[in-house]
């Protein structure tokens, strides 16, 4: 297990060098140049030439690279071209965001979808499994906007129920930090809620039919411990593999929501950084976004061999 | 033991179950009736799709809910299951009647530890205290003869063996006495001296507490050695009710004496001699397989499949690997048809060292050596017809379209299925069929040695009869050379001229299966033979 671990954490390292190098070479070989971004309609071409001195853009892609990578040795992750400011400042201001609307809209999302799922393999063939595999279809095809934008003019324009848009810190009052994260969540969860529950109906749906549901059955349990006890554990593998494909989706598809909700997060940040051309930006996001996805990954291996005690490295 | 005086504990009369309206008969089961007495063991004995298992999960209240009772009454100690709701049959579970399944393997949760899964049928149904009810299932772990009880507990079912985890269901079942025990096959997956041991466990236990048992089995075999009385099914009808001395030593219903004269008998017969000359058409010498799992630290597991596995097969000859599993004898076979590669040794076919052959080489052999799988509605793509199933091996070496089609036409008579068939897909056949149509695959490519890798196992007795059958007139009209793996001894008396006795990957005997089986002399082979079940019966000999 031990050696398993170590041996996943190694083939990170390999890893992150391909997505460094891929984002390094990506940013600076597509057109587009910071310098001009950032100098301005007014600026001369005397200007731009000497922004980009300054910024090391005039150095061969090698050496750039090298000291990019010397820098990030060092714990120094460089400085935004546009914000004069750290980028790992950036970062730590936007992660409190993205990861309470990650972490709520995942919540949700599981807390609606895991039930869901089960009930209608339960009642298989039957109007609430129809409904429910119908929402899932529904779920699955509306964009993530539109439905921010449905919900936006529903519930907040129409009722004023909700703030249209923003933030509030969690350390500004709890309160006022979830009510903001309502819409936002539901918006984002609606697409998740739809794959969960998916996959909950066909997992649990396999599982029902195992022998050992009859013979929990045939022990005289009431349905719902049949149910929960024992097929919901054994069809939980592919569940917990599907939501950690959801969280590793749901990095990507905040940027969408945080900027329909102009919540000043990682993703509004990754949209900012993309436009105007901030290579440091940019880079340290997406190194941050890869650490996530391989961090999911060996959490969801670990989770594993909790739920299945025949999984065993 | 039969106790007729005494009130029935469980009594079915005149039940009747419809099938679903688009199925091939009206009703799963019609009109049954028979009672079991307390201390009384009754056996359901018939082939598949008699209805033997409706009627045990009906009486159990399991029944599929596409499934219903019409007709007739099922009393277990004179309360009419059949009028009480879901609550009141889900209290009579494991309290009054318990069942064990066929599928020791699948049948308990993989994801629970034994201990807790025998836990629940308490806490569902008692009211005693957690350390009350860890002693209770502790000491029934022990009753039902497992070693090392707190280990047992806390388990999980894929570290034990299926006997051991049948011992564990029968503790589920049995934990609080009921009056009634339904057992579903529940040893037709396990090996012959396992099956010996849980049917000792069963009388024993059903014994001392005076339990009925409602044993449902397809084997003679069980029945001579278990019943005090038999009921034989065919297609949802009662044909024959009576004290086992009477069923099987006097059947009245010619469809019983049919079942009882496709036993295959234990005692081989006479078989005509292979010439001395005969070619080899395989040899192998000293064949090994090892696997080996490389652990962190040079900490690596050695796993010995097969060892020293020397034997020769000629022309016209069948030759039976005979063993139970986990003993190789599967290792074997796959060595020899080369899905997998052996770690050591020799494999001649036809005088060719297939060690030293080339990848080109060894492709053109690989038609000669073909297999015939356990499981006929597995082995065939349920999408391809059984027609592109035949062909395609011959015309993968060359053979044309036509001509494969005309040589598929000849093998589908020749395995005894009408030729327009070809144009079906696999699960318009019955399981028999279903062989068959594997055997004339494997045909189609013109096979010096046919594998066949428990090809009869999976069949109904009087199905199994007639593909044996038809296996030797094959073998016999194309002079073929076959190797027959089987765990079943009295399969392997039938068909084979040669046999090996496989144990741990090893054979430890090996000749003329007349001299093997009157005269065993490997330790192994005897307890082998002796653990057989119903071999002192009268057709059994």
């Amino acid at each position: 297990m031990w050696s398993h671990l170590l041996k996943r954490v190694l083939a990170v390292i390999p890893v992150l060098l391909v997505v460094m190098v891929i984002v390094f070479l990506m940013l600076r070989l597509t057109p587009g140049d910071p310098a001009a971004n950032i100098a301005g309609d007014a600026a001369t071409s005397e200007d731009i030439a000497k922004l980009r001195i300054e910024l090391g853009l005039e150095e061969p892609l090698p050496v750039q690279f090298g000291i990019y990578v010397s820098n990030l040795l060092q714990g120094d992750f460089g400085e935004s071209f546009y914000y004069k400011r750290p980028v790992i400042s950036m970062i730590a201001d936007g992660i409190e965001p993205t990861l309470s609307l990650a972490f709520f809209t995942i919540t949700l999302a599981c807390l609606v979808a895991v039930p869901l799922g089960t009930l209608a393999a339960y009642r298989h063939g039957t109007w609430l499994d129809r409904m429910v595999m119908g929402f899932s279809v529904v779920g699955f095809s509306v964009p993530v906007f539109v439905i921010g934008y449905l919900l936006i003019y529903f519930l907040s324009v129409k009722l004023g129920w909700f703030p249209v848009q923003g933030y509030q810190h969690i350390k500004e009052g709890i309160g006022g930090w979830a009510y903001r994260l309502v819409l936002p969540s539901v918006a984002l969860s609606v697409i998740f809620i739809a794959l969960i529950a998916r996959m909950t109906r066909t997992s649990v749906l396999e599982v029902l039919n195992e022998d050992y549901i009859r013979t929990a059955r045939a022990k005289g349990l009431p349905q719902s411990k049949v149910l929960l006890k024992h097929a919901l554990r054994n069809a939980a593998v592919p569940i917990v593999t599907v939501i950690g494909i959801a969280i590793a989706i749901l990095i990507s598809g905040v940027v969408v929501t945080e900027s329909v909700f102009v919540i000043p997060g990682l993703g509004l940040l990754t949209l900012d950084a993309i436009q105007g051309r901030d290579y440091p930006t940019v880079q340290a996001l997406i190194l941050l976004f890869s650490v996530v996805y391989v961090l999911i990954n060996l959490i969801i291996d670990i989770i594993y061999t909790i739920l299945d005690p025949r999984i065993r490295y | 033991m039969t106790t007729t005086e005494q009130e029935p504990v469980l009594s079915v009369s005149g039940l009747t179950i419809d099938l679903p309206r688009n199925a091939d008969r009206k009703h799963a089961v019609e009109n049954i009736s028979f009672d079991v007495a307390p201390g009384e063991v009754v056996c359901l004995v018939g082939e598949s799709g008699s209805g033997k298992s409706v009627i045990a999960f009906s009486v159990m209240g399991l029944l599929a809910s596409a499934l219903q009772v019409s007709r007739g009454s099922i009393k277990l100690q004179g309360t009419e299951l059949t009028e009480l709701d879901d609550d009141a049959m889900r209290a009579l579970r494991c309290t009054r009647m318990g069942m064990i399944f066929q599928e020791p393997m699948t049948a308990l949760n993989p994801v629970m530890n034994c201990g807790d899964q025998i836990d629940e049928v308490l806490q569902e149904h008692t009211d005693l205290s957690s350390a009350q009810r860890r002693s209770k299932v502790l000491a029934m772990i022990e009753q039902v003869h497992l070693p090392d009880p707190e280990r047992m507990y806390s388990a999980y079912p894929h570290q034990l063996s299926g006997g051991q985890r049948q011992r564990i269901m029968i503790a589920m079942a049995l934990i609080l006495e009921p009056v009634v025990l339904i057992a579903d096959e529940p040893t037709t997956a396990l090996d012959v001296t396992t099956q010996a041991q849980i049917l000792q466990l069963i009388r024993e236990l059903q014994a001392e507490r005076q339990t009925g048992v409602l044993f449902i089995t397809h084997d003679f075999g069980v029945v001579a050695e278990l019943a005090d009385r038999v009921a034989v099914l065919k297609q949802g009808q009662l044909v024959e009710f009576g004290t086992t001395q009477q069923v099987l030593a006097n059947p009245q219903h010619a469809y019983t004496k049919m079942l009882i004269a496709s036993v295959p008998r234990h005692e081989p017969p006479v078989r005509r001699v292979i010439a001395d000359d005969a070619p080899v058409v395989l040899q192998t010498e000293n064949l090994a397989k090892r696997y080996v799992s490389y652990g962190f630290a040079g900490a690596n597991n050695v796993v010995d499949a097969a060892v020293d596995v020397s034997i020769e097969i000629r022309r016209g000859e069948t030759l039976g690997i005979v063993g139970e599993s986990g003993s190789g004898k599967s290792t074997v076979a796959r060595c020899i048809t080369w899905l997998i590669e052996s770690s050591d040794g020799k494999i001649w076919l036809a005088g060719d060292n297939i060690a030293e052959l080339s990848k080109e080489q060894l492709r053109s052999l690989r038609r000669k050596v073909q297999i015939v799988f356990q499981d006929p509605y597995r082995s065939l793509n349920p999408r391809r017809t059984v027609g592109q199933s035949i062909i395609e091996g011959p015309m993968n070496y060359g053979i044309s379209h036509r001509e494969a089609i005309a040589d598929a036409r000849e093998l589908m008579q020749l395995v005894q299925l009408d030729p327009d068939g070809l144009d079906r897909y696999p699960h318009q056949f019955s399981g028999g069929q279903r062989q068959r149509i594997c055997i004339a695959r494997a045909l189609a490519m013109k096979p010096d040695l046919l594998v066949a890798d428990e090809a009869v196992s999976a069949l109904d007795v009087s199905v199994q009869a007639q593909v044996l059958k038809l296996l030797e007139e094959i073998r016999d009209r194309m002079q073929l050379a076959m190797l027959f793996i089987t765990h079943d001894l009295r399969v392997a008396a039938q068909v084979c001229d040669v046999v090996a006795v496989m144990s741990k990957g090893r054979v430890v005997e090996y000749g003329p299966a007349r001299e093997l089986f009157n005269n065993p002399q490997h330790e192994y082979t005897q307890a082998l033979f002796e653990a057989a079940p119903g071999r002192h019966f009268e057709f059994a000999r």
